[in-house]
């Protein structure tokens, strides 16, 4: 498959180069698109000519060129949600290329959807430009989806269809029949691991911090690799170029603020920071609660070293921090402290090195740390991860028909598990070099054509050496104006795996000679249309297969054959050879998105039909089942209303979900039976024989928000009312078995009940 | 009508929908099948085997003693001897005392059945089980002999008791190992537990009177596996929360065939945490659930003695 894209490239690369335009009938306009207001670059601004059909969207850092622009006069336009259109009357000349940076207004009117629409790009052409199963989100909206607590991305980006949550209790997605693990998440271009706060209830990402999000469910270019389903991509605040600016939030879980700055005239600075703080309220009062906490900060720099050079540092650290003990009336105190955290740092360098030939460069560091120690008997456990990585992407503008995007990574990964018992101890140490490189076309044969295809090759090398070839491609196709049609084909690699612990953080393995690479094949179809302007319709149908993915093996204490051995005798488990099983995965479904951004009445709804099935070897006697975050039908509905004229004065937020019901196992049968033959007490147990053979009832869910806002000059302070699952439904969560002196006792477990919270913005 | 009108519609109905109370939970365990289950474990040097065999009965339904007895007349269960090829039939026996039922199990009648360390038996059990013709074997192969306690460090110790350096002290067993032999258990068992001999001062968890399962709570397991066999012998240590009662103790350390260590650390997680489940392992071919293990076994006494 590799060498057929191969070809593909070379020839469109040389039929396009034979073809491209002079450098005097001709120029090319580019520059950085920015808000006028604070300075901060806008990602995906659209910036077109109103009297000539070309155009182009800003990149992550802004920047946008539309090359080979014959000589001419034209009226430049940019478009960029929540601001004002702007215009400008450009002259080509021979040859002669424009630097033109946009500053744009932010609306003042910006949920009058007349304003909006009347001067603006097309909303057919806002979803054409976007990629296939990309999903963008803005702070804004994140905040305005009714939350636990307080503002959550990873919780909004749940109401969105093809991303489905495993329970009420649990940040990470589940992306068309994906894992978590199988998602990169991206900070500032950093890896980021394990992205939960609180046993996974929140993410780490502080919303108030965040510019921008993109997450793209499949079929995602050759730029990405070392996932198998989605990438999220978080851009932070780079900071206000204009003024000091600043946000506070205090909820019924945490405080938290966000500061902005000018650094002179050439740079800027923000930086955020959160903290729970029931530890220092509710638990000095309360003995049963234990003592935990998590706090959370970034800071960002940004420097425009001159006009083509722009440095930014970057810096996330996160911690949280348990200290649990199990009978505090004790004269022995004692339990287990428990501590974990990631930490990011990035240097990213933005260079122009030519108006067509754009480029990013950063070194980036992740890591992982969680120290756990049980201090009832002795044992502890370290799980780390390290992550150095060094790379580039590079994008050529070659002719309005041709751009090529190219880069590299070299990734450095260290990956530790200690544990260390009265009975075993664990020292697994693996590190590996990943090195990826990716060429990707795109091309645009007729106004109406988009191709996009390109290659990645990954070369891993841990205990075992990979070489991958990745083909991507996609194409996008503007039936007329309202109506677009894309489809997309994608090859994806990942040589991590990992164990997903229940309410304790994740441990990540390396592919090698223990755990092969898991791939995977995505199958896209999808057709958008514009709707009375104002409303967005995307229908998407997707396949995807998943091979030699890795699950935990739970029998791994019964099945785990040792032959090293520590000085005291004790088995010494140095690989993962019995700690996963692999399997196999296929999803398949359709998706449904009706969206609109704007008008005092927004929000979306979402339709999903979908089905994963799992293979894994020695499970369910090999046969395939559905896993448990499978659902066939699931009903999204977010909106957002004005409730009075004014904007943003009065708003009420919901969010509604419907799903059909998660497969669950019911144990074939219960028998009884002695531990041993000196237990002379028989208990019941459990005999499972099909994995989720049944479903559990429908999922429903309407959570409700009410934000006031009251403005005084600059300053503005929104307290607000939060409800969560409002109708206080009593979803399952899951079924616990037992009995009681011969009586079944099956108990419900059941998810999050009705959870009123308040809390209050402030910006200033 | 409008696309807000719809939205509006929707919203109203979602309403409606969201507000519907409790999902109930009916559970019909459809994918129930009769099984034999097997409580068969040989211990070298013994004589009278002692096995039970029983149904398995539906999750959502109660059951007694009496329900879960293979019908005698349809069952029958013989254990062979690989090695030499000699089959012992056993049959259903009841011990009673002053007409009451003292134990039932099924045995061997004869005299000449002595469960030999490093031989191999074969279990074969038959019953008709709700109009089914079931049948279940399974293989085990007794440790080799060489398995044995060497040395218990202390005949009682006060409930975390100290050293005179702040050490916490435990109840330490060492003991030989047998060969090919990975898995070590010590059966901790409580002899005269009662509410008022109750650890309630334990640093494990606030348990009260009403909380206390006497059976459960009287008796421990304990492993030590995987041990490193060029040593020679093993060492256990016995944590404190394997002690509920300021008691008597016996303790029965003993060495496992595979059989029983796969269906010991499996057969009672098979329900995960977050209501996952899995397969135990049970090692056993045809319609049979259970254990049908071996070992060798010794046994020391202790006590733990109240502050």
């Amino acid at each position: 498959m590799y060498r057929i894209m191969m070809m593909i490239l070379m020839t469109t690369t040389l039929v396009f180069a034979s073809s491209g335009p002079g450098a005097r009938d001709a120029a090319t306009i580019s520059g950085f698109v920015y808000n006028k207001e604070n300075g901060e670059a806008l990602i995906g601004a659209n910036v077109y000519f109103e009297n000539l059909a070309m155009g182009a969207s800003t990149n992550v850092s802004g920047y946008y060129v539309i090359p080979s622009v014959p000589i001419g006069r034209y009226i430049l336009v940019c478009d960029y949600l929540g601001f004002e259109t702007y215009k400008k009357t450009i002259e080509i000349v021979n040859g002669e290329n424009v630097k033109l940076n946009i500053y744009m207004n932010v609306s003042i009117l910006e949920t009058e959807e007349i304003v909006i629409t009347a001067d603006s790009i097309r909303t057919a052409e806002r979803l054409y430009r976007k990629p296939i199963s990309t999903v963008q989100l803005n702070p804004k909206q994140i905040n305005q989806v009714p939350q636990v607590a307080e503002a959550d991305l990873l919780r909004s980006l749940q109401t969105l269809p093809g991303i489905a949550p495993i329970s009420d209790f649990s940040t990470a997605l589940y992306i068309r029949g994906g894992t978590p693990d199988q998602n990169l998440h991206l900070l500032d271009g950093t890896d980021v691991y394990n992205p939960e706060h609180m046993f996974g209830l929140f993410s780490t990402f502080n919303a108030d911090a965040i510019k921008h999000i993109e997450l793209s469910k499949g079929g995602f270019g050759a730029e990405y690799g070392g996932r198998l389903s989605s990438v999220l991509d978080i851009t932070n605040l780079d900071g206000n170029r204009e003024k000091f600016e600043g946000r506070a939030s205090i909820s019924v879980l945490s405080a938290k603020t966000t500061l902005q700055m000018p650094i002179g005239n050439f740079g800027s600075i923000s930086g955020a920071i959160r903290r729970t703080y029931f530890d220092k309220t509710v638990a000095e009062f309360i003995d049963d609660i234990p003592d935990y906490y998590f706090y959370d900060g970034s800071i960002k720099a940004f420097f425009e070293l001159d006009k083509n050079n722009r440095l930014t540092l970057s810096y996330y650290g996160g911690n949280d921090y348990l200290d649990y003990k199990f009978n505090t009336e004790a004269t022995e105190k004692k339990g287990f402290t428990y501590d974990w955290g990631n930490k990011t740092a990035s240097l990213r360098w933005t260079r122009v090195f030519t108006p067509r030939l754009f480029s990013n460069f950063w070194v980036t560091y992740s890591i992982f740390r969680s120290r756990f120690k049980m201090n009832i008997f002795d044992m502890y456990e370290n799980n780390d991860i390290d992550d150095l990585t060094f790379k580039g992407n590079l994008e050529y503008h070659y002719s309005d028909k041709l751009a090529v995007k190219f880069g590299f990574e070299q990734k450095n990964l260290e990956v530790s598990y200690i544990e260390d018992d009265p009975q075993t101890a664990i020292d697994i140490k693996q590190d590996a070099m990943q090195i990826s490189g990716y060429t990707q076309l795109n091309i645009r044969p007729t106004q109406s054509w988009l191709i996009e295809t390109g290659v990645r090759y990954n070369y891993f090398d841990s205990d075992k050496t990979f070489r991958n070839w990745a083909p991507r491609f996609s194409t996008k196709y503007k039936l007329n104006e309202t109506i677009g049609l894309k489809a997309a084909y994608g090859r994806y690699y990942q040589y991590l795996n990992q164990i997903d612990r229940f309410m304790v953080s994740d441990v990540w393995s390396l592919s090698g000679k223990s755990e092969d690479r898991a791939y995977a094949d995505h199958y896209l179809v999808g057709y958008q249309q514009e709707i009375q302007k104002d409303y967005e319709l995307e229908v998407e149908a997707f396949y995807k297969k998943m091979n030699n993915t890795y699950s935990f093996n739970q029998n791994i204490a019964a099945e785990m054959k040792i032959d090293t051995y520590t000085p005291d005798g004790r088995p010494l488990i140095e690989n993962t050879k019995y700690v996963f099983k692999r399997g196999d995965s296929k999803s398949y479904g359709f998706e449904f998105l009706l969206r609109k951004d704007v008008g005092r009445l927004n929000g979306w709804i979402g339709y999903t039909y979908a089905h994963t099935l799992t293979k894994i070897d020695g499970i369910n006697l090999n046969r395939w089942f559905a896993p448990r975050h499978d659902r066939s039908s699931t009903v999204n509905l977010v909106t957002n209303i004005d409730l009075l004229k004014e904007r943003e004065k009065l708003v009420l937020g919901m969010n509604f979900i419907y799903s059909s019901g998660q497969p669950i196992t019911e144990p074939g049968s219960a028998y009884v039976i002695a531990s041993s033959p000196f237990d002379p007490y028989r208990s019941a147990s459990y005999a499972p024989t099909k994995i989720n053979n049944i479903r559990l009832p429908f999922y429903a869910r309407m959570d409700l928000s009410l934000t006031y806002k009251i403005q005084y000059k600059n300053w503005s302070m929104s307290p607000y009312l939060q409800i969560f699952n409002i109708g206080n439904r009593k979803n399952v969560w899951f079924i616990e078995y037992d009995y009681d002196e011969g009586k079944p006792e099956i108990e419900v477990i059941q998810m999050m009940p009705l959870l009123p919270t308040v809390g209050v913005n402030f910006v200033f | 009508m409008n696309i807000t009108k719809s939205i509006l519609m929707l919203i109203t109905a979602a309403w409606i929908m969201s507000s519907c109370g409790e999902a109930s939970v009916d559970v019909k365990n459809e994918s129930y099948e009769p099984r034999i289950v097997i409580e068969g474990f040989l211990i070298a040097g013994q004589r009278n085997v002692k096995m039970l065999f029983t149904k398995n009965f539906r999750v959502d339904e109660g059951f007694t003693n009496l329900d879960i007895f293979l019908d005698l007349e349809t069952t029958e269960a013989s254990v062979t001897c690989l090695d030499d090829g000699k089959v012992y039939e056993l049959s259903f026996i009841v011990v009673q005392e002053r007409d009451e039922v003292k134990e039932a199990y099924w045995g061997y009648q004869g005299s000449d059945f002595l469960v030999e360390p490093g031989k191999t038996y074969q279990l074969n059990v038959s019953a008709v089980v709700e109009g089914q013709n079931l049948s279940a074997s399974s293989i085990t192969k007794v440790p080799p002999a060489g398995f044995k306690i060497t040395h218990f460090n202390h005949d009682s110790l006060v409930y975390w008791q100290k050293d005179e350096n702040g050490n916490v002290l435990n109840f330490e067993i060492t003991f030989d190992l047998s060969a090919d032999t990975d898995f070590y258990m010590a059966a901790i068992q409580a002899l005269n537990p009662t509410l008022k001999t109750f650890i309630y001062d334990n640093p494990y968890g606030d348990v009260e009177e009403e909380d206390i399962d006497l059976d459960d709570d009287a008796y421990k397991n304990a492993a030590a596996f995987n041990l490193d066999p060029s040593i020679g012998y093993g060492k256990l240590k016995l944590e404190w929360y394997d002690f509920s009662f300021y008691d008597d103790y016996r303790i029965v350390m003993f060495a496992t065939d595979q059989n029983y260590r796969e269906f010991l650390v499996s057969f009672s997680n098979v329900m995960e945490i977050d209501g996952n489940f899995h397969e135990a392992k049970f090692n056993i071919e045809g319609q049979g659930i259970g254990i049908f293990g071996s070992m060798i076994a010794d046994t020391v006494y202790c006590k733990v003695l109240d502050k």
